[in-house]
């Protein structure tokens, strides 16, 4: 018998006040300075030549977004494939992940997104772009002559297509590809690899003539009067003479020449002892190249010490692998021989820095028996050959010109990676000028370059703590994950995560700093795995 | 009716069983030991409904209780003297908090030095915390007064402490009426703050405050505590009704005609009670005033019953004294008295330490207010009659 | 990849903002996390800290579920007491989490927290260690490390003793569970309060959340701070189950010097190179110590025995 009466009914106490949610408690008012979201270089971007925007991408890729990764690729370099076996990957020197394990294998997980792209180039967010362009303009499409189908070319034609120009790329060798296909040894670019580029490109609507010389079959002024624009990109493919006695004689050749033929086919052995002559990407490949061609034994001579040789040391590694002969501080002063090589006459050098003038030593001669002789002593501009213009090192030779230069044609020899770059900068030159009045800035699918007063991230401001040492992976998705993404938000979560405030609102890419409730303690800031936020003064507003 | 021979400590066990408490959580003290011992005993044989847990200290005890009592449970404790003041600051808490908790603290003499002896000092020292108390006079009024604590604190929302002398009460037996169950849960029904709250609907209980929310709190406690008189007398009535036993808040006997009346509380007061019947003889009328409610302390039922023509002189026997004023039931009647129409003297007898009150020792006292004023702080010392 | 010790975290947020917590406070950041995991399934008892302020003075509410303000040092038997009640009203499933400062741990609290542990009553004692009483502006706590400054320890008599090493008295009792966690680490954080609340009987949470108002550093540095304990074991990530069974859940790979945590904070800034030797060497034994229970390798056994060489 429990009694269930109402005789032991209450009120609550006093004390158990109706209570009112903080956050009518505005404490951002506490703040001082303000958490704003600021986006900054990464260093593999400085070093890069073509300033690929990597992180954005490495993002993209770290969520197995291949497709999200290509699209924003192409904004920086249409060819990650040709780039991700050839370039030397100046990206990874100063890669911020190097100071806790390893550098990022950028260059692998840029082949990863280019060889995605080989293998799915019929989508076309692209050509959805293209035809937005082509919708806001009137009268006929524009016609772009490209002389030249190396990477600055091919480069420039990409982007072109791509913004709605009719591109033909004259190219004056059988092969297209410029240095692609007839400078860059095989083990460095497969050719399927710069096959399937060719493939794509002309997929894409581009036009590709090779074994057409301009300047011989068809005359730059017929181009001028064909075509909206013309794009000079034919290269630095005439290999300097050495000027020594003895140079014209049979069995001496230029590495350009060399590994030219050798790509045409033309070469097909090399045999006897070889000298190459020359410090330079060119002259390791074309030693390397001998090596592979069957000679007996390859002497490289170079002026000065292996720290100042120009090539890069992925090559010089490469060629001592394939056994190559390394002789520094050497110089060559004479070739002998009886109606063909047959030594030379070399001394020894002081040592000196590049650009110092260079000292040989008395009594040092000695002589190299040799069957054949390859010069790598520089390469000359194929432009002053084709015209009498000369061009701003933009490649511009005047306001109302509509002729451009660009590549290593502009610039001497260079990397695969600055003639896309010299390329796609041309393209944006180009396009002010065939469809002027759209803003070059604002064009879909194609990066403008730095201006140069972009803030590049500090290593300590960011958060290598956050991440656990590990080594690198094979897998390009596994990779990219360790990125660091500096100066890029990612949408890590990490200033959500440690928010005392709960004022960051969202833990993805479009987080919002809550200013009603940010006390503006900077935690977020100094936690940013990314060094992409900053505190600063603000008065209204914020990230 | 069961009657039974028990001791105070038993009675406040088996009331506490009687009354489903569902948390006991207490500290053993000397004396209140025995009165844990047999709560520890019933439990551990299955014969208790609730819980008992045997914490590290009174301040542990005390705790819990504020915390079973925020979830809803109906909670119990016992102590006694430094137990108690160990218990302080909790005791403000839990009656600043609402909880109706129920304690039994038997008296015993604070040290220093240390003592056994049953001196009042522990529980009077308490009187501000905001808690009733209860002073018991004997092992029946130890259970029933247990009882209706917990349907009285539960109503009222102001914990609520059973007090009673250390071995006087606490040790001695005396033959008890026990209560069927039947009848203890028609008067005290199952707790009422069951899921008193749920994570899912937040709420913040006792959190900071100031002055503006402080003061009204506070004023509500006062008021609530005013009630309790009339809450007593109004559950009283129910009690009678299921129980036949009725208690008064403070008990008179034979004031109307006294012109003498002796003014005390527990167990002093049956010492006196008996005096008073072989007294009768004497010349002077002699009258006694329980206070049994003593806080609050019902001043408008004792007022009356001293403001009374023919009344000359009031005597109260304190076991206790607050160093430097007296006795403490002797400065509440002061208070109490103050302004009112009693012009009569106020003697105090003061037996603190826990002076034996016999009746030759009663006697004394008697004539030695007669020979004395009754000015204030004009003691007369139990302990010097001897 | 962030590192597997940041975990996943829920969306659903407990701790509103708005509250009362100083710029860069690190119990706000180990509350919300400690929320996050315990939603509504946990009501919060707190003693006298300094969430007794920052959950909100009346008529304001930080917290989305109940929260009790309890006695200075009767956080534990509250609690205790509010599970005990709970089972009592019909409710053997709400938990209860304790929410106690250093001081209301080591300190004033210690008593209760050893009478629960050893009653194995049912709660989560979380000690949110600060190592001061911050809420009334850095009095020393038996929590203040060796050579900190407090208000009540003012330099040069900066507190002149290690401090007190709760994790191992409550080893000591053989509580089913507890663990050390710090706010840089809030994947272990929340593991640890999952694991808790999988357990039953007395689980305890030892906190390390620095202060940059009583630690004299700057307001953004509160979770480098809470790092740099870990990577400096001064404060290793550790727990154990029934007081036999410990495991470290986090083993720094590189010898990090106790300086590199010492050296911003103003409270350390009357350090000697002598007491910071002192410092480190402590670290080294009780690192040993701890890898010892934990069976495993300490591979910085060459900066103990440097040590050990030291003071001959």
């Amino acid at each position: 018998m429990r009694s269930s009466g109402n005789k032991n009914q209450y009120s609550p106490p006093p004390a158990y006040l109706e209570t009112v949610p903080t956050p009518v408690n505005k404490t951002g008012l506490w703040r001082f300075l303000t958490p704003v979201r600021k986006e900054k270089i990464s260093p593999c971007r400085m070093l890069c030549p073509l300033e690929n925007g990597i992180p954005r991408w490495m993002n993209k890729a770290r969520e197995g977004d291949w497709e999200g990764s290509w699209l924003i690729m192409k904004e920086y370099n249409p060819f990650p494939a040709i780039t991700g076996y050839t370039c030397y990957r100046f990206c990874q020197e100063k890669c911020s992940r190097s100071s806790l394990d390893d550098a990022i294998a950028i260059g692998e997980v840029e082949k990863a997104i280019g060889l995605w792209r080989h293998k799915n180039y019929g989508f076309n967010k692209a050509a959805s772009d293209r035809d937005n362009l082509l919708k806001g303009r009137e009268g006929k499409r524009k016609k772009v002559a490209v002389v030249g189908s190396g990477p600055a070319g091919l480069s420039c034609a990409y982007y072109l297509n791509a913004l709605g120009a009719e591109v033909t790329v004259l190219e004056k060798m059988p092969l297209a590809g410029g240095l692609l296909a007839t400078g860059i040894p095989e083990y460095r670019l497969p050719r399927s690899i710069l096959k399937k580029e060719l493939e794509i490109l002309q997929s894409e609507g581009i036009v590709i003539k090779t074994g057409l010389d301009v300047g011989k079959d068809i005359s730059l002024s017929d181009l001028e009067q064909n075509f909206d624009a013309v794009l000079l990109a034919v290269g630095a493919q005439e290999s300097r003479p050495l000027k020594v006695a003895g140079d014209d004689l049979p069995g001496v050749t230029g590495a350009v020449e060399f590994l030219r033929d050798i790509h045409l086919g033309k070469v097909r052995e090399v045999q006897g002892r070889v000298v190459v002559v020359g410090g330079g990407n060119a002259a390791v490949d074309a030693a390397c190249a001998a090596t592979l061609q069957g000679a007996g034994e390859v002497t490289l001579l170079y002026r000065r010490s292996l720290e100042e040789m120009p090539a890069h040391p992925d090559e010089v590694n490469a060629a001592r692998d394939a056994g190559v002969n390394f002789v520094f501080q050497t110089v060559l002063k004479e070739i002998t021989g009886s109606g063909k090589v047959q030594r030379v006459r070399a001394a020894r050098t002081a040592p000196s820095r590049r650009g110092e003038t260079l000292q040989i030593l008395p009594e040092t001669d000695f002589d190299l028996e040799c069957d054949f002789i390859i010069i790598a002593a520089g390469q000359e501009s194929g432009l002053p050959k084709l015209t009498p213009l000369s061009f701003s090192p933009e490649g511009i030779f005047n306001n109302e010109s509509i002729i451009f230069a660009a590549g290593d044609a502009l610039s001497g020899p260079a990397t695969v990676a600055d003639a896309i770059f010299s390329g796609r900068k041309a393209a944006l030159s180009l396009a002010g000028v065939l469809w002027p009045g759209e803003g070059i800035g604002d064009l879909p699918g194609i990066a403008p370059p730095l201006g140069g007063k972009e803030e590049v991230v500090e290593f300590d401001t960011l958060n290598p703590y956050l991440f656990p040492r590990q080594g690198r992976f094979s897998s390009a998705q596994k990779e990219a994950g360790r990125c660091f993404s500096c100066g890029i938000c990612n949408g890590c979560g990490v200033c959500w995560v440690f928010c005392p405030d709960l004022a960051v609102a969202g833990s993805r890419e479009d987080f919002e700093i809550l200013l009603d409730y940010c006390k503006g303690c900077g935690i977020c800031v100094r936690e940013c795995p990314a060094g992409a936020l900053d505190m600063e003064e603000v008065t209204s507003g914020g990230a | 009716m069961e009657r039974k021979l028990m001791n105070g400590n038993q009675a406040a066990a088996l009331a506490v069983k009687f009354s489903r408490v569902q948390v006991v959580c207490a500290y053993p003290i000397t004396p209140q030991t025995s009165l844990v011992e047999n709560i520890a005993e019933m439990w551990a044989r299955g014969n208790f409904p609730g819980e008992y847990v045997s914490v590290e200290s009174e301040y542990s005890a005390m705790s819990y209780l504020i915390g079973a009592s925020y979830a809803g449970a109906r909670t119990f404790t016992a102590t006694s003297c430094q137990g108690l003041a160990y218990m302080h600051e909790l005791l403000h808490w839990a009656a600043g908090a609402r909880l109706p908790i129920v304690l039994v603290n038997v008296n015993r003499a604070m040290g220093a030095p240390w003592s056994l002896e049953p001196d009042q000092l522990d529980s009077l020292s308490q009187r501000d915390t905001g808690w009733i108390q209860f002073y018991c006079a004997d092992v029946q009024e130890i259970m029933d007064t247990l009882i209706f604590s917990f349907r009285l604190a539960e109503q009222t929302r102001i914990p609520c402490m059973v007090v009673y002398d250390g071995f006087v009460l606490s040790h001695t037996y005396e033959v008890v009426e026990l209560p069927i169950q039947e009848q203890v849960d028609a008067f005290l029904p199952s707790p009422p703050c069951s899921a008193a709250f749920n994570p899912a609907r937040p709420q913040t209980i006792q959190a900071v405050t100031d002055s503006r929310y402080l003061s009204p709190v506070l004023r509500e406690r006062h008021l609530s505590m005013l009630k309790v008189p009339g809450a007593v007398k109004e559950i009283d009535l129910e009690f009678q009704e299921i129980f036949g036993r009725s208690y008064p808040l403070a008990e008179a006997t034979g004031l109307e005609e006294a012109e003498t009346v002796i003014v005390t509380a527990g167990s002093l007061a049956q010492t006196v009670k008996s005096f008073l019947y072989s007294f009768k003889n004497g010349k002077e009328k002699l009258g006694l005033l329980r206070l049994r409610l003593f806080r609050p302390l019902p001043g408008d039922e004792i007022v009356p019953l001293l403001c009374r023509q023919g009344l000359r002189r009031i005597v109260v026997i304190d076991r206790n004294v607050s160093a430097g004023t007296g006795g403490i039931f002797a400065q509440e009647l002061r208070a109490l008295l103050q302004g009112t129409s009693y012009r009569g003297e106020i003697y105090e007898l003061n037996l603190a330490g826990g002076v034996d009150l016999t009746p030759e020792l009663l006697n004394k006292g008697l004539q030695a207010v007669s020979l004395n004023s009754g000015d204030r702080g004009n003691i007369i010392w139990g302990v010097d009659l001897k | 990849m962030i590192n597997t010790l940041m975990g996943s975290f829920s969306q659903e947020e407990f701790l509103l903002s708005g509250h009362n917590a100083c710029p860069g406070c690190g119990p706000a950041i180990a509350v919300r996390h400690i929320m996050k995991v315990t939603a509504s399934r946990a009501v919060i008892v707190i003693p006298a800290s300094c969430w007794s302020i920052i959950s909100g003075v009346v008529p304001l509410r930080a917290l989305e579920t109940v929260v009790m303000h309890c006695p200075f040092p009767s956080a534990a038997a509250t609690g205790g007491g509010i599970k005990k009640g709970l089972e009592a009203v019909g409710d053997p499933h709400t938990q209860v989490l304790v929410l106690a400062g250093d001081g209301g741990t080591f300190d004033i609290g210690l008593q209760g927290l050893s009478g629960a542990a050893e009653r194995n009553e049912d709660i989560i004692f979380v000690c949110y260690d600060n190592e001061a009483y911050m809420n009334t502006g850095m009095q020393k706590s038996s929590a203040s490390p060796y050579g900190s400054y407090s208000t009540t320890t003012p330099a040069p008599k900066v507190k002149g003793n290690p401090k007190k090493d709760i994790m191992k008295i409550m080893a000591a009792h053989q509580v089913p569970y507890a663990a050390t966690a710090t706010i840089a680490f809030p994947g272990d954080l929340s593991s640890k309060v999952e694991r808790a609340l999988e357990r039953k009987g007395f689980r305890f949470l030892h906190i390390l959340t620095p202060c940059p108002q009583g630690w004299g550093s700057p307001i953004d540095k509160t979770v480098e701070l809470s790092r740099l304990a870990v990577l400096t074991r001064l404060f290793p990530l550790w727990e154990v189950e029934g007081g036999v069974n410990y495991r470290i859940n986090f083993l720094p790979e590189e010898y990090l010097p106790v300086n590199e945590y010492l050296k911003s904070q103003k409270r350390f800034s009357s350090l000697e190179q002598s007491q910071v030797d002192f410092i480190q060497e402590n670290v080294e034994r009780q690192w040993e110590e701890l890898c010892h229970k934990a069976g495993v390798a300490n591979r910085f056994s060459a900066a103990l025995a440097g040590h050990k060489n030291g003071r001959k």
